[in-house]
C-alpha cells in the first residue's frame, strides 16, 4: 500500500492540503479572535450605552422592571457573565448568583461605563472571563475546523479516488508486466481508460507480452528441440562411437599435424598395425611406390585447404598386402573454427576394384556381343516385318482361295457344260436342219442377252403362256412336242414376242431339234461368257494379291492414285471375310487423288480393315464403315467398327512394335507399328477413338 | 453650649416629627390578598419584598408612592425607615439582581387605589383621608 503509485501520488497532495488547512485553521482562529474581540468591544460599547440610557430612564421613571428586562435581553443576546452596577455606595451585581463569582485576574475582561442618575453617580461594569470568550471562539473555531476537516477529508478522498483511478491502469499494467515477468502469458483482457499514452503503453506491453509469449514458446520449442537433438546426438554419438569402434570400415583420428591419435579395430585388422605401433605417425606409412602420387598430392592439397576428401587410393598393409581404399577424410574444427584434427573413414574396396576390372573386361566382350546381336535383331526385325506381311497374306489367303475357287469352279462347270452341250449337239442328227436354220441359230443364239437365272414361278408362267400361244398358233403339232418345244423356248429365254425366232422354229423341218440346238448354242455361249467373267474375277484377285505383295522397287516411288480405288482394292482382298455377314458402308469421294506410295497405303488400309474385321469376331451385328472427309486442306479417312472398346492401356501401346493382343491368333504385333511407319512416310497422323459403341481410327493427310 | 443645645433641640424635634409619622395617618390597602388584617412587622416585611406570594397564591404586587407623591418620604420612612432615595436604591438593587418583581410606583393615592383595585395580590398604603373602598382596607395591628 505504502509503495503503491496511487498512495505516493496522494500522500504529498494530502500533506500539502493538510498543511494548507492547518495554516488556514490557525490563521482563521487568530483572525476570528481578533474580529470577535473587536466586535465584542464595539457591541459592549453600544450595549452599555443603551443600557446606561435604559437604566437612567428606568431609575428616573422608577421603572425597575424595564431595567431588569433590558438586562435580561442584553445578557441573553450578548452573553456576558456579570454586570456590576456601582451606584452611590452600593454595588449591585446582575444576576444575583454572580455575586460570589471570582475571576482570575488574567481571565477577566472589564468594561466600565460611568454615568449620573437621580440616585447619584453610577458606574456600569460588564465582566466577562476570557474563558468564556475562548469557549465561544473555540466553539466558532470548532465548527470551522469541522468544516475544514470535512473539506479536507472530502478533498483527500476525492483525490484518493482520482489517484486510484489514475494509478489503476498502471497497477494493471504493472500486474501485466509482473505476469510477463513471471512468464504467465495467459490471455486476459485489461479494461484500461481511453488515454492515449496508457493505451500505447498497454499496446506496447501486450505486444511485449505476445512477443515474449511467442519467444517463450519458441524458447520452449527450441529447448525441446535442443533437448531432443542433444539426446539424439548423444544417442548418435554413442552409436557413432560404437560404430566407429566396431564398424567394419577403418577409422583413423589424427591431430592437426595429421599424426595418428586413434584407430579402430577394423583399421588394425585392415593394415595389420596396432595403435601403439602407428600412434604419432602419419598415414604416409601406408603408401608405397604403386600409390598414385597425383592422388596423394590431391589429398594433401584438399587437407591443406581444410576441405573434405573423397578419394580412392591404393595402400599397403604391414604384411605387404596391397589394398584399395575409399577414403573419406573430414577436418574437425572447434567452436573457434580452429582445426583440431581429421577423421578418416577407410573402406576396403579391393574387391570392388577387382570386380570393376572384371566388369570392364566383360563389358568389352558384351559390347561386341551386343553389336552382333543388334545386327541379328535388325535382321530379325526385317524378317518379322516380312513374316507379318506373310502372315497377313496367309490370313487373307483363305479369302483369296475362295475368290479363286469360285470363278475356277464356275469355269470348270462352264467348261463341262460346254463339253456336254457340244457332245449333245454332236449326238444329234443336224442334217434335218437346213443350212439357213443353222445360220439363224448361230446368229441369234449367242446374242441373246437375258438374265441367266429366272425363278421357277416365272419360268412356269412363261411356259404356260408359250404353250397356250403355241396351241393356238400351231394346232397341227402334237401337244407333247409343243410342250417340249415350249420348255426349250423358256430355257432359251424366248418368249411369245420373239416372232421371228418362233416362226423360224416352227417353219423348220424339225422344230424340236431347232429349239434344242438353239437352246444348246445359247447355253454354251452363256457358259463361255460365265467362264470369261470368272476368269476376269480370278485375274482380279491375282492382281490384288500381286499389288499387296508387290516388290520394293515400286514402293520407293510416290505416284498419283485414286483413293477410292486404292481402298476398294483392299476391300476386294477382304471380300471373303466381309461376306461373312459384315455390313460394310464404303463412302469415299471418288474424286480424291493422293500422292504417295500406293502399295504402302494399300498395306495401311489392309491393316486398318483387317483389325476392324477381327474386332468383330464375337459381334452379333457386324459393321465396318469407311468414310472420307475433306476439311480445309486436310483429308480425313475414317475406318470405324462397332467392335468392343479398346482398353486405354492397349490404346497407349498398340502402335509399339511387337505389342499384340492377338497372341492366340499368331499376331506379330507389327500391324499398327507398320501403320505408324507408313503414316510417318506420308507426313500423316492417326487418331484413335474407342468406346463401347464404336471404335474409330481416323487418318489425316495434308492435301497440297 | 448653645450650639450643642440647638443640635439637641433639632434632633429632638426631628425625632418627634418622625414619631408623628405613624400608621394612624395611613391606611394599608390590598386586593385579594387573603387577609384583612396583619401586624406591622408582617406588613413591613411584605413591603420589603420578603414574600413573593400570598397564602391564596396570588403574586405579591407592592405599590409604593413615587418621588412625585407628596407622602413618598413619610411612607418610606414609615415602612422602610429610609429616605425615599434609599428605598429606590433598595428596590433598584433587588430588581437589578432579579430577586423580586419591581414595585409599582404611583404618583398619587388615587393612582395607588386604582392600581390595587385592578390587580389582585396588590398591596399599598395611602393616606386615610383618601377615598378608600372598604373592601381594600387592611387593618394593621401594632
Amino acid at each position: 500500500m505504502l509503495k503503491s503509485l496511487g498512495f505516493r501520488i496522494w500522500l504529498p497532495f494530502s500533506l500539502v492540503l493538510f498543511s494548507v488547512f492547518t495554516i488556514l485553521i490557525v490563521y482563521n482562529s487568530y483572525k476570528q479572535e481578533e474580529i470577535y474581540l473587536s466586535n465584542r468591544k464595539s457591541e459592549i460599547d453600544k450595549l452599555a450605552k443603551t443600557l446606561v440610557k435604559q437604566i437612567k430612564i428606568g431609575i428616573e421613571e422608577e421603572d425597575f422592571e424595564s431595567i431588569k428586562k433590558s438586562l435580561e435581553i442584553a445578557r441573553s443576546s450578548f452573553g456576558f457573565e456579570m454586570v456590576k452596577l456601582e451606584l452611590a455606595e452600593i454595588s449591585i451585581n446582575y444576576p444575583e448568583n454572580t455575586k460570589n463569582l471570582k475571576f482570575k485576574k488574567d481571565e477577566v475582561i472589564d468594561e466600565d461605563f460611568k454615568f449620573n442618575t437621580v440616585l447619584g453617580n453610577a458606574e456600569l461594569c460588564f465582566i466577562t472571563s476570557t474563558k468564556q470568550i475562548n469557549d465561544i471562539l473555540s466553539k466558532n473555531n470548532r465548527s470551522t475546523i469541522y468544516i475544514f476537516l470535512l473539506v479536507f477529508l472530502f478533498s483527500t478522498s476525492i483525490f484518493l479516488w482520482f489517484t486510484l483511478k489514475i494509478s489503476r491502469p498502471f497497477k494493471d499494467l504493472v500486474s501485466l508486466a509482473n505476469r510477463i515477468e513471471s512468464q504467465d502469458y495467459l490471455e486476459s483482457e485489461i479494461d484500461l481508460p481511453n488515454t492515449e499514452e496508457i493505451q500505447i503503453l498497454h499496446k506496447s506491453l501486450v505486444s511485449l507480452k505476445d512477443s515474449l509469449k511467442s519467444r517463450e514458446e519458441y524458447k520452449d520449442n527450441l529447448l525441446k528441440e535442443l533437448k531432443f537433438q542433444v539426446e539424439e546426438q548423444t544417442y548418435e554419438l554413442n552409436q557413432l562411437s560404437l560404430v566407429a569402434k566396431h564398424t567394419t570400415n577403418g577409422v583413423i583420428i589424427t591431430d592437426e599435424n595429421r599424426k595418428i591419435i586413434w584407430v579402430n579395430d577394423s583399421f588394425e585388422k585392415l593394415t595389420g598395425y596396432n595403435l601403439n605401433e602407428i600412434k604419432g605417425k602419419t598415414p604416409k606409412l601406408f603408401q608405397f611406390e604403386k600409390t598414385d602420387p597425383n592422388t596423394i598430392a590431391k589429398i594433401n592439397k584438399q587437407l591443406d585447404e581444410r576441405e573434405t576428401v573423397n578419394e580412392e587410393i591404393l595402400n599397403r598393409s604391414k604384411d605387404g598386402r596391397e589394398y584399395w581404399l575409399s577414403l573419406n577424410i573430414v577436418p574437425i574444427f572447434n567452436d573457434e573454427k580452429k582445426l583440431q584434427g581429421f577423421i578418416a573413414v577407410e573402406i576396403d574396396i579391393t574387391e570392388k576394384k577387382n570386380r570393376e576390372v572384371m566388369i570392364q573386361k566383360m563389358n568389352e566382350t558384351l559390347e561386341q556381343k551386343v553389336l552382333e546381336n543388334t545386327k541379328k535383331n535388325i535382321d530379325l526385325s526385317k524378317t518379322l516385318v516380312e513374316q507379318d506381311k506373310l502372315a497377313t497374306i496367309g490370313e487373307i489367303s483363305a479369302g483369296i482361295a475362295h475368290d479363286l475357287n469360285t470363278p475356277l469352279g464356275t469355269i470348270r462347270v462352264g467348261a463341262d457344260n460346254v463339253r456336254f452341250m457340244i457332245d449333245h449337239l454332236l449326238s444329234k442328227d443336224l442334217t434335218t436342219l437346213s443350212a439357213e436354220d443353222l445360220q439363224f441359230i448361230l446368229k441369234h443364239a449367242p446374242t441373246r442377252n437375258v438374265e441367266n437365272f429366272i425363278g421357277g414361278l416365272q419360268l412356269r408362267k412363261e411356259k404356260t403362256e408359250i404353250i397356250e400361244f403355241l396351241k393356238s398358233e400351231y394346232k397341227e403339232i402334237d401337244e407333247t412336242t409343243l410342250y417340249s418345244i415350249a420348255e426349250l423356248m423358256v430355257k432359251s429365254r424366248i418368249n411369245i414376242n420373239d416372232d421371228e425366232i418362233i416362226s423360224r422354229i416352227f417353219s423348220s423341218a424339225n422344230p424340236f431339234l431347232f429349239a434344242d440346238v438353239f437352246y444348246q448354242i445359247y447355253q454354251a455361249c452363256n457358259q463361255l461368257e460365265t467362264i470369261k467373267n470368272s476368269s476376269d474375277k480370278a485375274v482380279k484377285v491375282v492382281q490384288d494379291v500381286r499389288s499387296f505383295i508387290k516388290g520394293e522397287g515400286s514402293q520407293n516411288e510416290k505416284r498419283h492414285f485414286n483413293l477410292k480405288e486404292n481402298i476398294a482394292t483392299v476391300i476386294g482382298v477382304f471380300r471373303y471375310e466381309i461376306a461373312q455377314g459384315i455390313d460394310v458402308k464404303f463412302e469415299v469421294d471418288p474424286s480424291i487423288e493422293l500422292v504417295g506410295f500406293d502399295v504402302k497405303l494399300f498395306q495401311l488400309w489392309s491393316n486398318l480393315l483387317k483389325n476392324a474385321i477381327e474386332a468383330l469376331d464375337d459381334q452379333e451385328n457386324k459393321y465396318v464403315g469407311i468414310f472420307s472427309e475433306t476439311i480445309d486442306n486436310k483429308l480425313f479417312i475414317t475406318f470405324e467398327n462397332n467392335g468392343p472398346k479398346i482398353p486405354e492401356e492397349v490404346q497407349k501401346n498398340m502402335f509399339k512394335k511387337f505389342y499384340t493382343t492377338k497372341e492366340k491368333k499368331s499376331g506379330s504385333g507389327l500391324g499398327l507399328s507398320i501403320v505408324r511407319n507408313i503414316l510417318t512416310d506420308h507426313n500423316a497422323s492417326i487418331d484413335v477413338y474407342s468406346d463401347d459403341e464404336i471404335t474409330r481410327f481416323t487418318v489425316s493427310f495434308e492435301l497440297k | 453650649m448653645v450650639f450643642r443645645l440647638v443640635i439637641f433641640v433639632s434632633i429632638a424635634f426631628f425625632h418627634l416629627a418622625l414619631k408623628a409619622q405613624s400608621f394612624s395617618n395611613y391606611q394599608v390597602i390590598g386586593n385579594s390578598i387573603g387577609i384583612k388584617s396583619m401586624d406591622e412587622a408582617n406588613f413591613k416585611s411584605c413591603m420589603k419584598g420578603k414574600n413573593n406570594f400570598w397564602n391564596n397564591n396570588n403574586q405579591v404586587l407592592i405599590v409604593l408612592p413615587s418621588s412625585s407623591h407628596p407622602n413618598a418620604e413619610s411612607i418610606s420612612k414609615l415602612i422602610y425607615n429610609k429616605s425615599h432615595t434609599s428605598v429606590r436604591k433598595y428596590w433598584l438593587s433587588l430588581v437589578f439582581q432579579g430577586r423580586v418583581a419591581s414595585p409599582k410606583f404611583c404618583d398619587t393615592d388615587q393612582e395607588i387605589i386604582e392600581f390595587i383595585q385592578e390587580k389582585k395580590g396588590a398591596i399599598g398604603i395611602v393616606s386615610k383621608s383618601s377615598n378608600i373602598p372598604d373592601n381594600l382596607k387592611i387593618t394593621i395591628q401594632p
